[in-house]
């Protein structure tokens, strides 16, 4: 809308407004009509649909009558007669009188034909048809079916005897409907699209009967299902509904529909036509309304279009002049055609337009101006940046400055520029830089500038101001400065100083040769930026320089570093160490002076660059003489020249290898002194303050590597001799290891025969013996085990101690049930001495992951221990059970009833040759080293033992051993 | 038949306890006294199963043991020494595969008992 202009607008409003109350006018009008006349429709085809029912039930009843007279008829008494000839010739004569009637047959009281205008339905059988069984007692009337390509309906009636009053068959006529299809076939009233149907629902369509006005067919053969979406009004009809509606029709066409249904023959009978045609008069009126509004929206058009014409016309012209002034056209002027409102408007128009020329005017020609100034300035900015660049870039200091006396001599347009840089402190300068392009110079650089001859240079430096010469005609100038002035023909002269924070680095002059310059502002600022960037251009090269050199120190100490740390050997680090020294600090020889052991001298260790005479009688030196000597007492660096050298004897020395200046550094190491390093040259030589910094950290990086040499060479040592003693040890070891091994074999050795020899007694391998010698044999051999099995613990422990690597077990699967059934066999002897009663408590199917012999050890061993600490009559119990608190563990205990183990000594229990009281052992024997020997072998197991005991009470052992994975 | 076993110790006693031993249980035992001379032995006649002490002068029962697989692959050899250190056992059963390890002193019946499965292997 908003593209849109005024006056299309103005038309679009008034035709809203006009044109909207006439469209719903004749929309309410138009809606109201057609439904009155849709009420005056229904109610018209709802009678007539009554009036059409009424008739074609009249129809069915006279046929009804019609059939009942003929079964009551007398010639019908015949049916139940053997002779039906008359019977055939009557039925063909009734069916000629009454053309409807298609068919008749006669049927007996069993069902069977007897007689028919059809000749070959004769003899057929009836009897289960329901044209006969409904029929026996009253008048049957039948669907509509197809008989000889023709529809019909069945009416069939009982014959009674006459006389006897009893049931002698039935008659059945099949009947054209035609007078029904007359009813159907009128269609007074129902214009050209109107007509009525007649339907039935048999089963699950809706079966239409009549021939219809849009289908001639339809009759039997037009079928829809009942759940079809047209044929509403017939749908209706046939589910024995009554009324009216408006709808589809089976075509699927709209249409007025009035259905009322017929109980006696089971039909709808439906009334319907299109509402297309029942509508006319109303689709008639909705045109000419039409046709109205057409020709009141040309009207209402036209004279919107006038109006806003003569409302916009001015305005248009405004907005037309106003386009063209933003387009730039400011002599536009508008003739105020009217003295109203807009006549007004046109006149401030033309007022604002002429301000807006003058306005317009002025700005043109400050633009101008200010783009000349942008322009100059933007010259001088360029060749600034230039400057710049070139200065801040450049670190070499000749050339930063050239390139700012010719930017400068460019930007302000003079003649000649110099440059003269003033070291600090000093009233002298340098020409460092100059440059004209009038005339080739006669080099004055380098040349020294004395500031008190020219005091004009003096005035700018001191005061830190610019100082300008407008013409030097008429200036005060000293006779130097006149002389110069002269001699060039200079005439203009400005002089900046080069000043950086508070510090005075020179001057730079500007000079017009041959005319006077007016130097403007702008100029003196110009000149101002370059001398500041010149400044900063000379104090970078400054800090440039020193970061060179400091650079270069930091090399050369890394060199040194690098060479002296590379070596342990004194010697040879020495010698690398006064070479390097003396290349990088540019000396011609040099030497190093260690403290001899005494203390008191100092020993010549190296040297390079003197002669060997001069080696040879400085080889040692007395604490305290030369320059090594003071270096090392002061632990300074000392530098001096020959004629000051302290000692006489080795001062004639020195000067006969032709050394002038010497300098001595202590070597530092930790703040002891270790030595010191002299370096001399053959001329005459000032050792700055750097230099000598240098130097000393020469000194300190030879102190400390020759510190390393030394630590070095002393942890060699011991290294050696600590080799040396472990070499020993390890022979010791293995002699020791041998000894024991040697031992246990002779130890054991005697016992083979002891032990075998008695067996073959007690056995009675060797002949009967008396039963009273059984006894003592069996202690010989039981006492025989004991003392290998000591043998074998004394052997186990003394390889412990020696820490060799622990022995690892053969973990097999062992039947914990027999270990301790053995182990308890080999002590029963011992326990019966005692009169103590052994309990084994162990299932038989608990099976542990150890070794037999070492297992059986353990158990012997516990046992061993409880019989011994058990009073006689006590009891010793062992028991193996599944783990309760762990599920991969078997839990054995090995309980005894004997004194109980005091409290204090638990913690030291399974510690070596521990016995809780000495007086113990004597009463009952043992080494004290079963439980520490049980330990060591459950631990080896990855297994757990531990004690509980109450005194007076008992002590059970605990054992806990991996089971079986 | 009897079994015949040679049985070798540098210990007379022992050699002439194990040979009492045997022949009560109706083995026929001959005898050497040193390494060398269970080799030699070895060369003129071949017995059921050799019983070897490891800790013999000159040449020790491991060196014998190899000679003797080397040379008779077959023939059942058991160690009979006071060697019982788990490392020992280790090597003669797992490392050389000797067929049995008998540590002394032995106990008569288990010495009987691990001969006569020597000798049916």
């Amino acid at each position: 809308m908003k593209s849109l202009s005024v006056s299309q607008k103005l038309l679009i409003y008034l035709i809203l407004i006009s044109l909207l109350p006439y469209a719903l006018i004749s929309y309410v009008n138009y809606s109201a009509e057609e439904k009155a006349l849709e009420k005056l429709i229904l109610d018209d085809l709802s009678a007539l649909a009554e009036a059409k029912n009424t008739h074609i039930s009249t129809v069915i009843k006279f046929r009804m009558e019609q059939a009942n007279e003929i079964a009551t008829s007398n010639f019908m008494q015949e049916i139940g007669s053997s002779n039906t000839s008359n019977l055939n010739f009557n039925l063909e004569r009734v069916k000629k009188e009454i053309p409807v009637f298609l068919e008749i047959s006669a049927i007996d009281r069993d069902g069977t034909v007897v007689a028919s205008t059809d000749r070959k339905l004769i003899n057929s059988n009836f009897s289960e048809k329901e044209l006969f069984n409904k029929a026996k007692e009253k008048l049957y009337l039948g669907d509509l079916e197809f008989y000889d390509n023709r529809t019909g309906f069945i009416i069939s009636s009982p014959v009674f005897n006459r006389s006897a009053h009893e049931f002698t068959g039935v008659v059945a006529f099949r009947i054209y409907p035609r007078l029904i299809y007359d009813v159907t076939g009128d269609y007074t009233g129902l214009g050209e699209t109107g007509e009525s149907l007649l339907v039935q629902k048999r089963g699950d369509e809706i079966v239409f009967l009549n021939p219809l006005r849009h289908n001639e067919s339809a009759a039997l053969r037009m079928r829809i299902p009942i759940n079809s979406s047209v044929a509403e009004p017939a749908k209706h009809a046939a589910n024995g509904e009554k009324g009216m509606l408006r709808g589809l029709d089976y075509r699927g066409k709209d249409v007025f529909a009035a259905y009322t249904y017929n109980p006696v023959i089971d039909w709808g009978v439906v009334v319907k036509i299109d509402s297309s045609e029942a509508l006319i008069t109303v689709t008639d009126l909705k045109n000419r309304s039409i046709a109205l509004g057409i020709f009141y929206f040309a009207v209402v058009s036209a004279l919107a279009y006038f109006i806003g014409r003569k409302f916009t016309g001015p305005l248009v012209r405004l907005s037309n002049a106003s386009k063209k002034v933003a387009k730039g056209y400011l002599t536009v002027q508008i003739e105020p055609d009217s003295t109203d409102e807009i006549g007004e408007l046109a006149q401030s128009f033309n007022m604002m337009v002429k301000k807006l020329k003058e306005l317009y005017e002025g700005l043109d020609m400050k633009v101008k101006e200010r783009t000349r100034i942008l322009n100059r300035k933007n010259i001088e900015l360029e060749a600034l940046i230039k400057t710049n660049q070139s200065i801040s870039t450049g670190l070499d200091l000749n050339n930063v400055l050239d390139t700012a006396v010719r930017e400068a001599v460019k930007i302000v347009n003079v003649s000649y520029c110099s440059i003269i840089l003033v070291d600090e402190g000093k009233d002298y300068g340098t020409v460092t830089s100059e440059y004209s392009p009038l005339f080739h110079l006669e080099p004055s650089l380098g040349e020294h500038v004395n500031l008190k001859d020219c005091p004009t240079l003096d005035e700018a430096f001191q005061g830190k101001q610019y100082v300008l010469i407008e013409d030097t005609a008429k200036a005060e100038l000293s006779p130097k400065e006149k002389e110069t002035v002269n001699r060039l023909n200079t005439r203009s002269i400005l002089v900046m100083p080069l000043v950086l924070g508070e510090k005075n680095l020179g001057i730079m002059q500007l000079s017009s040769i041959g005319e006077i310059k007016n130097f403007s502002e702008e100029e003196i600022k110009i000149c101002q930026t370059i001398a500041n960037q010149v400044a900063i251009a000379i104090e970078n090269a400054h800090l440039f320089t020193h970061l060179k050199r400091h650079d270069q120190t930091l090399e050369t100490l890394f060199e040194i570093d690098r060479v002296v740390s590379q070596s342990l050997d004194l010697d040879e680090l020495l010698r690398e160490a006064i070479a390097k020294t003396v290349q990088v600090t540019s000396s011609d020889a040099g030497w190093i002076y260690l403290p001899g052991e005494d203390g008191k001298t100092l020993n010549l260790k190296t040297y390079i660059g003197i002669s060997k005479e001069l080696a040879q009688h400085a080889s040692r030196l007395e604490a305290g003489r030369g320059v090594s000597g003071i270096a090392v007492k002061t632990g300074m660096p000392v530098t001096m020249d020959i004629e000051n050298y302290p000692d006489l004897e080795l001062q004639q020395l020195l000067e006969k290898d032709g050394v002038i200046s010497l300098a001595g550094m202590p070597l530092l190491a930790k703040g002891k002194i270790l030595g010191a390093i002299i370096i001399s040259s053959r001329k005459h030589r000032v050792f700055g303050k750097e230099e000598i910094d240098v130097l000393a950290s020469i000194g300190n990086q030879i102190g400390v590597a020759v510190e390393n040499a030394r630590l070095y060479r002393e942890s060699r040592i011991s290294y050696e001799k600590l080799q040396k003693a472990y070499e020993e040890l390890k022979s010791l070891d293995r002699m020791k290891s041998e000894f024991l091994s040697n031992v246990s074999h002779e130890l054991k050795t005697p016992l083979v025969s002891i032990r075998g020899y008695s067996e073959l007694l007690h056995d009675e391998k060797l002949g009967t013996i008396p039963p009273s010698h059984k006894k003592p044999l069996e202690a010989i051999i039981r006492n025989t085990e004991r003392l290998t099995r000591l043998i074998d613990s004394l052997l186990f422990l003394s390889i412990q101690q020696m820490g060799k690597p622990e022995i690892r077990m053969r973990p097999q699967p062992q039947s914990i049930d027999e270990i301790i059934t053995s182990s308890m066999n080999d002590m029963k002897v011992q326990a019966e001495k005692k009169e103590i009663t052994l309990i084994k408590d162990s299932p038989s199917e608990l099976i542990v992951m150890g070794d037999r012999d070492r297992l059986t050890e353990v158990l012997l061993n516990l046992m061993d221990n409880a019989i011994k600490f058990t009073p006689p009559g006590g009891k010793i119990t062992v028991k193996a059970r599944d783990d309760e608190e762990k599920t991969d563990t078997v839990h054995i205990t090995v309980t005894d009833t004997g004194i109980g183990i005091p409290e204090n000594v638990m913690p030291s229990l399974f510690q070596r040759f521990f016995q809780a009281d000495a007086s113990l052992t004597r009463k009952y024997g043992g080494t004290g080293l079963g439980l520490y020997i049980c330990k060591n072998i459950i631990d080896a197991h990855k297994g757990e033992i531990w004690v509980e005991s109450k005194i007076g009470v008992g002590t059970t052992m605990h054992v806990r051993l991996p089971k079986k994975t | 038949m009897k079994k015949r076993i040679l049985v070798v110790d540098d210990e007379p006693d022992t050699v002439d306890l194990v040979k009492l031993v045997l022949e009560t249980e109706g083995f026929e035992v001959t005898t050497a006294y040193s390494g060398k001379e269970c080799l030699k032995q070895l060369e003129v006649s071949m017995p059921d199963a050799v019983l070897l002490d490891i800790m013999m002068p000159e040449m020790d029962g491991w060196e014998v043991f190899k000679n003797i697989r080397e040379r008779y692959e077959n023939l059942p050899v058991a160690m009979l020494t006071v060697r019982n250190q788990d490392i020992d056992i280790m090597l003669g059963l797992h490392v050389l595969k000797a067929d049995d390890y008998i540590t002394k002193p032995f106990g008569r019946k288990d010495l009987v008992e691990r001969v006569k499965k020597l000798v049916q292997a």
